[in-house]
């Protein structure tokens, strides 16, 4: 067994299981053996095995699982059993999302037994992900479509009702009309996002892992980045540390002992990410440069799916694609997955439409070398009202290539995930700080983006000006109309209630996940508490500090 | 590839620039407004709105049927007027279209606006909003505000009229909870009820304040104003000073008065400050209120059958049986198209429940203005309302018992009534205090019911005759005659003698005496008649062949109305000016019945119908809206 199993008492996340025959291609080990991924597991199993009156049940508990199969701990199965049938319900966080659907009655065969740990591997007669798409996945897609299209024609109803009373409030159905406008026409423009077809070939690239104080994370980090599915030898990864207090560098020490090939510099004190990402590109020998943030973990093939786009040789950087890693830790954590997905799939891909991502997210992205070196003094020098630019990193470096008219695209299928906060306070703060950076380079994109495809310019403009009157509608539609008028903001609600049940379906049909209301409590959480940190934002957007800065924030 | 996707983005973003622009440059087409061609002297509708709105189908239509109203209003000729229309038709300075339509839009609303925008672009029609004022500062989006008034303003589809301040609003009336109308009731507070003169300070500041909000909006000072709850002080609950009250603060602030609400028409006849107003059933089709409105429309037939419900009004309880139609107390039937009638002779047979007092109404103009004839326990009255001050003109104490038939006969012609009962002449001629009132005919009672075995009414065929005196005009015609025309020689001595028996004894009889002015002695002799104090009160008018404009000064120096005999080739000529007529002044075209009705078509376009005469038959008269004239021995 593998040494490095994690005690999954409290896992809140699949935990993919370490499998070096799935890595890179160009290494000795590599198997194509195996497609599906595994993941650790420690869940109660019932094994049947006979049929009728000779049918026996006995315990076992799962220790790893994969969509083919499962590897059971079970010291009373007799030996030479043939098949079994298993019943299980697979716990939150052990398989992805997709696969959370209650109990599992499947039958099994047994390929292979080790009397000495009492463990069985046993493969399904069918894979799980072929089963669910007979049934539950079928069911969930037709729920979804059927809510999408309930949702658009609620939505159209209502954005003809606000055309239709126009003048009664010209101001909040103006608001009104725009937001389903611009959402509608996001998801009218994702829709035209198409992946690049994929290519062969391996440029050198270098991955940058900036990194303060993440102790918990930095070595699976490593880990993860160096089972990339990426030539060994084409690949150079840094690992920054800037100025951590904690166990970080024996953390970033270990990886290093299992992948000697880590590069590892150092800030003593620290810099900042800014500064810690301009050293590692300065070291930086390959012709693409990847960066991603301490707690990101990427798939198997994410370099390879970023590295697609740059087929055009006027395209100077690809953000990727990124999901919450800790999704099931809370309800707080389920909003955002829901809430990063649409960001991702939707609005990131309806920007990459137009070649015009306006932010490269933190947890993964991969510049051309060339392009990032023209803007890389301006970026790590900027200035803000006379002080140092502290945050907002990825949005500014974003603007600095916009603005030079190179194309920043998004790729769906450079997949990754990351920590979000768990609890309020910290998300808070995040998106306190996110709003701020968003206000500040927002402004800054304002001087350049009419310059843009005009859909691209249209939409930004409204994406940039609609969230700044966001407060004083809410304000109006939840606390001045019932206080004043004591009418009740019925139709309001459930104006934001459609949209919601809109953006959450999209999840729904495509992640087949029942974490799809989550999204609607996000839209409510955003309408009665995130709204009004915008103002604050706004009169606050020229402040340089963090905040605290800690992990699972950046 | 590139180039096509700019170019449809292109296309997308001026597409929606040409959406959000196109509301503010399209352009508004201005209402449809022809006064030229106007010719219509019989008076006009009015309509109004409470509001326009999904959930109350009975009391606002829906924005659907809204629309489908206004459309088929058009379709069947009636063409929208303004206030100021309005009030320049009533002091007949211009006629107005045909089937002229006064649109009320009431309380306010911004649904009135919103949802008849489509109608009037395509009808051409206008309208006028009814503004309480006090809501203009109402938060939400419900009411007009005044920036929306700005806007509206500038459409010149609308114009405003008053409706108070906070006059929409209920106010304690009484110990006990009770509440009243803010116009018409006395404010209570623990002192009691509030005294005479803070209940006038109140109501005459809430009309000034109305007026004065208004005003910047409404272009000038706003010239009409809408009773909320259609109550100017009419009703059995408001304060005995209410009505009169109301009506002093009203003039002093407005030109017009829209009072009560179920009734469209008003004629040329109709006081200012009492105008008529029909709510709109928000269930009717535009069919149903198009035939609803034709029902209004003036008639020229007798009122007969009151099975005939389309010729009727009726405001509450009746019954048909066979023999006859009973009315509840307090629910009066009015025929409809009769508001202009001023000459009528009304034969009804009743039969009186237990304490009930039976009307029989003519020259109703209002509650406050009619005349009448009532059925009691204690005989037959002849009463005649002039502002409110009810007096008894003749009273028969002869008991009338609880169903016993009677029958009355009422003749009003110009400023004498008769009265018959079954075929006994009860009396007249009883002088009235008007000497022409149109106002529609009706039935009514108080305190019981009665029952309705034959009624008839219509209206008389009134003549101005052209001839020696009233004993040279035709038998047949004597009865009808109004006024005679008569050539006025001068007293050979220039000291008048004693007034002629004839003068007097037409007089009498309601017929009116008009010395024709034909030459220069003529004149003198006027002067010299006028000089008898008893002749001024014979004397109000003088016929004037072609008037010159000095003579027509004269005339008024004279104090006297002129009838200005014109040939009708004067008027096909241009050679007569009808703007130097006074108010009171009167044409006859003088020519054979084809060139007076070509005449008549020039000449109303701007001098009003009802005071026109004509040498035509009484159906061209009848259709032209003019009274008849005719020549002795025609």
């Amino acid at each position: 067994m593998d040494t490095q199993r994690p005690d999954r008492t409290n896992a809140t996340s699949p935990y993919e299981k370490p499998d070096r025959r799935r890595r890179a291609r160009s290494r000795p080990t590599y198997s194509t053996r195996r497609t599906d991924p595994r993941y650790w597991s420690d869940f109660p199993v019932q094994i049947v095995v006979g049929s009728g009156k000779s049918e026996t049940t006995f315990a076992g508990t799962a220790r790893d699982v994969s969509d083919g199969g499962l590897l059971i701990e079970s010291p009373d199965v007799p030996a030479g059993t043939k098949t079994v049938r298993l019943r299980f319900e697979v716990p939150e966080g052990i398989l992805p999302e997709e696969y959370i659907h209650g109990t599992v009655d499947i039958a099994a065969e047994v390929r292979r037994h080790d009397a000495a740990t009492a463990h069985w591997g046993m493969k399904f007669v069918e894979p799980l992900s072929h089963r669910l798409a007979r049934s539950t996945w079928t069911l969930l897609r037709w729920a979804a479509i059927a809510l999408l299209m309930a949702a658009i024609a609620t939505t159209l109803f209502l954005k003809y009702q606000n055309f239709q009373f126009f003048w009664f409030d010209a101001p909040l159905f103006f608001y009104s009309i725009l937001v389903g406008g611009f959402l509608i026409s996001r998801f009218v423009f994702a829709a035209f996002y198409r992946n690049p077809p994929p290519r062969t070939e391996t440029p050198p690239v270098t991955l940058l892992v900036p990194v303060f104080n993440e102790a918990e994370q930095i070595e699976r980090t490593l880990r993860q980045v160096m089972n990339l599915e990426y030539p060994a030898g084409k690949l150079q990864v840094i690992a920054i540390d800037d100025g951590s207090t904690d166990g970080t560098p024996a953390a970033i020490q270990r990886a290093r002992d299992l992948y000697p090939e880590i590069e590892h510099i150092r800030f003593e004190p620290g810099r900042g990410k800014r500064h810690a990402l301009s050293a590692g590109v300065r070291r930086a020998t390959g012709q693409f440069i990847v960066f991603i943030d301490s707690d990101s973990f990427l798939e198997a093939d994410a370099i390879h799916r970023l590295l697609d786009h740059f087929g055009d040789p006027e395209v100077a950087a690809v953000t990727g694609h990124c999901d919450v890693e800790n999704v099931w830790t809370n309800a707080l954590t389920k909003m955002q997955s829901v809430r990063y997905y649409v960001a991702f799939r939707v609005m990131k891909a309806a920007e990459s439409v137009f070649d015009s991502i306006t932010c490269l997210s933190g947890p993964l992205a991969c510049y051309r070398r060339e392009r990032l070196l023209e803007v890389l003094d301006a970026w790590e020098g900027q200035t803000f009202l006379g002080r140092p630019a502290t945050f907002g990193d990825d949005r500014s470096l974003t603007n600095l290539l916009l603005r030079r008219g190179h194309k920043v695209r998004y790729a769906e299928k450079a997949q990754c995930t990351t920590i979000v906060p768990e609890d309020h306070r910290t998300f808070l703060r995040q998106q306190l700080r996110w709003k701020r950076s968003w206000f500040r380079e927002s402004l800054v994109a304002c001087t350049f983006m009419w310059k843009k495809q005009p859909l691209m310019a249209l939409s930004f403009y409204l994406g940039f000006l609609l969230p700044l009157v966001a407060p004083l509608v809410v304000l109006r539609a939840l606390v001045l109309v019932p206080m004043l008028n004591a009418v009740w903001p019925i139709n309001y609600v459930a104006g934001v209630l459609v949209m919601s049940a809109m953006i959450s379906s999209v999840y729904l049909l495509v992640k087949r996940s029942r974490l799809w209301l989550y999204g609607i409590m996000f839209c409510f959480y955003y309408m009665f508490i995130l709204v009004w940190q915008l103002p604050i934002a706004v009169l606050t957007f020229a402040e340089t500090s963090w905040g605290t800065r800690s992990k699972a924030e950046i | 590839m590139k180039k096509l996707s700019l170019l449809v983005q292109w296309l997308v973003v001026l597409a929606l620039a040409g959406l959000a622009a196109y509301p503010f440059i399209k352009g508004r087409p201005l209402p449809e407004r022809r006064p030229k061609t106007w010719r219509g002297w019989q008076g006009f509708m009015v309509l109004s709105y409470a509001g326009i709105g999904e959930g109350s189908p009975e009391a606002y239509p829906t924005p659907e049927r809204a629309a489908e109203q206004l459309v088929a209003l058009h379709a069947a000729g009636y063409r929208t007027i303004t206030p100021a229309d309005a009030l320049g038709f009533l002091e007949g300075r211009h006629p107005l279209p045909a089937k002229a339509l006064l649109l009320l839009f009431e309380g306010g609303r911004k649904d009135s606006v919103i949802f008849t925008a489509k109608a009037f672009q395509k009808t051409g029609f206008a309208g006028t909003l009814a503004i309480p004022t006090r809501l203009l500062k109402a938060r939400g989006g419900f009411f007009l505000r005044r920036g929306d008034l700005k806007r509206i303003a500038k459409m010149r589809t609308w114009s405003f009229a008053g409706m108070g301040h906070e006059a929409i609003d209920e106010i304690p009336a009484g110990p006990a909870g009770e509440r009243g109308h803010f116009l018409t009731r006395r404010a209570w507070s623990d002192a009691g009820a509030e005294s005479a003169a803070d209940f006038r300070a109140r109501v005459a500041a809430d009309y000034a304040r109305s007026r004065e909000v208004l005003a910047p909006f409404a272009g000038a000072e706003p010239l009409a104003y809408v009773y909320p709850f259609a109550d100017a002080g009419h009703g059995a609950e408001a304060d005995p000073d209410a009505w009169t009250l109301n009506r002093d603060e009203v003039e002093k602030n407005f030109r017009l008065a829209f009072v009560h609400a179920h009734h469209p028409f008003n004629g040329p006849g109709a006081d200012p400050y009492e105008l008529n107003r029909w709510r709109v059933p928000g269930n009717l089709s535009g069919a149903e209120l198009v035939w609803q409105l034709e029902q209004y429309a003036p008639r020229a037939d007798a009122a007969g059958d009151l099975r005939e419900v389309g010729a009727w009004q009726f405001d509450g309880g009746v019954r048909y049986s066979e023999a006859a139609v009973e009315f509840d107390p307090g629910a009066p039937a009015w025929a409809r198209g009769s508001d202009n009638w001023a000459d009528v002779e009304v034969e009804a047979t009743l039969r009186l429940a237990a304490d009930a007092v039976a009307s029989v109404y003519v020259r109703h103009a209002s509650p406050k203005s009619f005349l009448r004839v009532t059925l009691a326990a204690d005989g037959l009255r002849v009463q005649e309302n002039l502002r409110g001050r009810l007096r008894t003109l003749h009273w028969q104490p002869e008991p009338i018992a609880p169903g016993e038939p009677v029958a009355v006969r009422l003749r009003v012609k110009g400023p004498r009534a008769w009265l018959w009962r079954g075929a006994e002449a009860v009396a007249g001629p009883l002088p009235l205090a008007e000497r022409r009132r149109t106002g529609r005919v009706g039935l009514g009672a108080d305190g019981g019911g009665f029952q309705v075995e034959a009624f008839r009414a219509a209206q008389i065929a009134a003549v101005y005759a052209v001839a020696a005196d009233l004993e040279s005009v035709p038998a047949d015609e004597q009865a009808h005659t109004l006024a005679v025309i008569a050539p006025l020689a001068a007293p050979a001595d220039g000291t008048a003698p004693p007034l002629p028996h004839a003068w007097l004894a037409a007089a009498a009889q309601g017929t009116e005496i008009v010395p024709l002015l034909a030459d220069a002695a003529a004149w003198d002799g006027l002067e010299t008649w006028l000089r008898q104090p008893a002749a001024r009160g014979l004397i109000a008018r003088a016929a004037v062949p072609a008037p010159t404009p000095e003579q027509l000064r004269r005339l008024r120096e004279l104090e006297l109305g002129a009838i200005a005999l014109v040939p009708a080739e004067n008027v096909l000529a241009g050679a007569f000016d009808a703007a130097l007529l006074g108010p009171n002044d009167w044409v006859l075209v003088d020519g054979s019945p084809e060139e007076t009705l070509v005449a008549l078509d020039r000449l109303l376009a701007v001098h009003p119908a009802h005071r026109t005469l004509g040498y035509l038959d009484p159906a061209q008269c009848a259709e032209w809206g003019i009274a008849r004239a005719v020549r002795s021995g025609s």
